[in-house]
């Protein structure tokens, strides 16, 4: 009888292992698999989009799931993959590794957002899953999803105009999963703070974790704010105040915007970070400029408090104050161009290592520049007029955030699971899929880009023919799925190559790389170190590597 | 822009965004350029390859940092500019805000004198519609059941919004820029003497469940036209039967549709597509509205 119950007492104890644990490796592995859940979640709400829009009136999906789908699309991509998957995941797992410490400061409160995180991803998609179950085998309508879109812009999402319980559910979900985030960020300020290892000095920290330090800052600052906003609707949709629904119509779009145009930088600034890594790694080159990069990224998030109305050229604003938030927005064009800049002189004149994660990171730079100048249009004030809520603002945010973020995370994933995992993913099926993703994204959104031009407004289930726009959409849904295959051509290398570990073994640092995780065994042990290393450059590695051209003593 | 831009404010705003395209365009190659460059040239050729250390060139570093600068305020000031120059926007020194509460009377009176205009109409947004009403012509017409906003060519419009529910905005492309229509609060879009022609806009504020469906279809006829369609609208309105005939068909050509053959009818035009008799009793009753 023992013999029988002891694989069972084991099986559990690796489940609880993995439901108590406070390592941050593991609450890392827990954040990258739950949060890519969501991004295959939401990417097939995306399908669903394109799929209704190939062509002019189709009836694929009815108008209320096609609402419901957008805005599940946004805000799943958004609060439930890009940031946890970044600041979760990476940030989780690699910050505490590349600061030389053994863990996050606290540790246990780093379970706690991680499992609040989980609960309000089940809050925010439950109610919208059931409702689509039930829809499915004829329950009729729960009301449980929302379709407030995912701006949430009152009156439309106060109880007068959607009654619907989904969108309590789904709003109260949004406001515990900023708490989450909060106190992730209060975790990472403080271990990266307190932590550090001997010699770590502020011009050495890795650019990752200097970007993560930068997000945490914008978190620590608007999330609340956005976060007492949803409690706020909440309590007008429920208790009968009145912050919103008697107030000025614009107020929630400037609680609203507080937060999320700095979201926008919380998600790309950290994916930044991720490819300031690889380049210089693959290049075998310093990073360019690491003063100005480091600058600049501080620069873009004080900017990116400054900028949130231009997202309201056409509510009303006072059109003195629209000045000025054109002018901060434009501004915020140039310490992104240093780091564009920057990143192609790290290439320039190095020794290209073309695998999988510089093909990313090359990907992010040329899609990101595109995100970047279409960004310059929608600053300035008359152009914003015009296409304001037109496709060309869906296209602009996705270049920022599919062509910048996402192209940065498969790079990063590229890169660091090998440190996770100790095998390498495959470098074919990881070309084919670099090469999958560039053309399906630019087919994706290039056209999107013309369909706003041409008058094209988003959040519409559908429209009518004879507008110029069939044929746009059409290479548009082509491209959606074009991606979707890229994405499957990841999770099949992933499943061959790690899961069932056929990839090559990756030992401790198969990229040559500069900061201190290459120096633990892959994967790391859960203290990380056996002894704390000292360090005296912003390269550690390389200086082991490279004795004779060692960057410590240098100073730039 | 891809629409054809028909008004002044269309043109400016068409105007700035090309310049910034160009500038874009130019941006794009060398940026393009040189990514494309460096990875062909640089890749790795031997595995112990080790390229020079290079950390960094303050000099480059200040220029891609003073050039970018230089350019964007330059749009800025651009902008400004060309915001100057839309409709009821005032100058810059002293700009108009083209949105404010309702009631609010000396804001109201800024609006009124910020341009001289010939034709003022009341549109209420609601889901998932727009209603007309036009002030001085004493009209009233909607956008349901694909009505169209009749306007007359060459003359300045005012468009006074309102919402009576939730946001909405009014944009039709091609006379330039879009705004929000909010509930308690007066939103002012001009119309700045379009050409004749077909125009369709459409809601550009998620308003819920049919907001696709929110189309706003604009018809710029002639000044005859247009006088034709208010009297027969009028007409309508203040409800005097149509006779002669069929009274399905007679409804259709006196009221929805008889502004499009006053004109045909005036200059003599035997293709309407009407019948003679049909014709002559158009033409007799358009008379007897004069």
């Amino acid at each position: 009888m023992a013999s029988i119950s002891i694989p069972v007492e084991k099986r559990k104890s690796a489940l609880v292992d993995w439901l108590t644990t406070v390592d941050h490796k593991k609450i890392g592995i827990v954040y990258m698999g739950l949060s890519f859940f969501f991004f295959i979640f939401s990417g097939l709400l995306a399908l669903a989009i394109r799929t209704q829009l190939a062509a002019p009136g189709m009836k694929i999906i009815n108008q209320e799931f096609y609402n419901q789908a957008f805005t599940m699309h946004g805000t799943g991509m958004i609060f439930l993959f890009t940031i946890p998957f970044l600041v979760g995941g990476f940030g989780n797992y690699f910050m505490p590794i590349q600061v030389g410490a053994r863990d996050m400061a606290f540790p246990k409160m780093n379970a706690f957002s991680l499992w609040l995180y989980v609960f309000a991803g089940l809050m925010m998609e439950g109610g919208f899953i059931l409702s689509i179950i039930a829809n499915a085998t004829g329950w009729g309508d729960l009301g449980l999803g929302s379709n407030a879109s995912w701006n949430a812009y009152v009156p439309y999402s106060t109880r007068a105009f959607s009654p619907q319980a989904g969108v309590d559910v789904w709003l109260i979900g949004i406001a515990l999963n900023g708490i989450s985030g909060t106190l992730g960020a209060v975790n990472i300020l403080v271990t990266a703070y307190s932590l550090r290892a001997p010699g770590m000095s502020v011009w050495r920290l890795p650019m990752f974790t200097w970007a993560l330090l930068t997000t945490a800052v914008m978190v620590l600052l608007a999330t609340p704010v956005l976060t007492a906003g949803l409690i706020m609707l909440t309590t007008d949709r429920n208790f009968s105040t009145q912050f919103f629904t008697t107030a000025d119509p614009r107020m929630w779009q400037h609680v609203f915007w507080f937060y999320s145009h700095p979201a926008v930088y919380i998600m790309v600034l950290p994916a930044m970070g991720v490819i300031s890594e690889i380049l210089p790694v693959f290049a075998r080159k310093p990073i360019f400029g690491l003063k100005a990069l480091m600058i600049s990224t501080a620069l873009i998030a004080l900017l990116g408090f400054t900028t949130w109305a231009h997202h309201m050229f056409v509510s009303g604003v006072n059109p003195v104050v629209q000045r000025f938030f054109m002018f901060t927005t434009m501004l915020i064009a140039v310490p992104t161009g240093v780091k564009i800049f920057n990143w192609i002189f790290t290439l320039w004149g190095g020794s290209l290592n073309m695998k999988t994660p510089l093909l990313m990171s090359i990907g992010f730079i040329s899609t990101f520049t595109i995100g970047g100048i279409t960004g310059v249009f929608l600053g300035m004030i008359p152009i914003d007029q015009q296409l304001h809520n037109s496709y060309f603002v869906v296209s602009h945010f996705h270049y920022v955030l599919f062509g910048g973020s996402v192209f940065g995370i498969f790079g990063g994933l590229f890169y660091w699971l090998p440190k996770v995992y100790g095998r390498m993913l495959n470098e074919k099926l990881g070309t084919i899929q670099f090469w999958l993703m560039m053309i399906g994204f630019n087919l994706t959104f290039f056209p999107q880009y013309i369909l706003g031009l041409l008058g094209m407004p988003r959040r519409t289930a559908t429209y009518i023919p004879d507008r110029g726009w069939d044929l746009y959409n059409l290479l548009s849904s082509i491209g959606a799925f074009t991606i979707a295959f890229a994405v499957l051509i990841f999770i099949i290398n992933f499943v061959i190559y790690i899961v069932a570990r056929k990839g090559e073994v990756a030992g401790d640092d198969p990229w040559e790389g500069n900061s201190l995780e290459w120096m633990t065994p892959s994967p790391p042990p859960e203290y990380n170190f056996k002894t704390i290393p000292t360090v005296h450059s912003e390269r550690p590695l390389w200086d082991l590597r490279h004795p004779e051209l060692a960057d410590s003593g240098k100073h730039h | 822009m891809l629409v054809p831009t028909v008004t002044a404010d269309a043109i400016a705003i068409n105007s700035l965004y090309s310049i910034t395209l160009f500038l874009a365009v130019v941006v794009f190659i060398i940026v393009q350029g040189l990514i494309i460059y460096a990875a062909v040239k640089f890749k790795r050729k031997h595995a112990d390859e080790i390229p020079y250390q290079d950390h960094g060139n303050m000099k480059l570093e200040l220029f891609w940092t003073v050039v970018p600068a230089f350019i964007v305020i330059m749009l800025f000031f651009l902008s400004a500019n060309t915001l100057a120059q839309l409709s009821g926007t005032g100058t810059t020194a002293s700009p108009i805000n083209n949105v404010h509460k309702v009631g609010d009377e000396n804001a109201r009176r800024r609006i009124e004198e910020a341009k001289r205009t010939d034709v003022v109409i009341e549109v209420d947004g609601r889901q998932w519609f727009w209603q007309y009403k036009y002030i001085k012509e004493g009209v009233r017409h909607s956008s349901q059941d694909n009505g169209e906003l009749i306007i007359p060519e060459g003359k300045t419009v005012r468009l006074d919004l309102q919402s009576r529910d939730v946001l909405h905005a009014w944009w039709v492309p091609s006379f330039g820029g879009n705004l929000y229509v909010n509930p308690g609060e007066m939103s002012y879009v001009w119309i700045d003497r379009p050409p004749k022609g077909y125009y369709i806009g459409q809601c550009n504020a998620y308003c819920g469940l049919q907001h696709a469906q929110m189309l706003s279809r604009v018809k710029v006829v002639s000044q005859v036209e247009y006088d034709t369609w208010v009297k027969l609208k009028k007409a309508e309105q203040g409800g005097v039967a149509t006779e002669n005939g069929d009274a399905q068909r007679g409804a259709q050509i006196y009221v929805d549709g008889g502004y499009k053959y006053a004109d045909a009818i005036a200059k003599g035009d035997k293709n309407t597509g009407l019948q003679a008799q049909e014709i002559a009793d158009l033409s007799a009753y358009i008379n007897s509205l004069k």
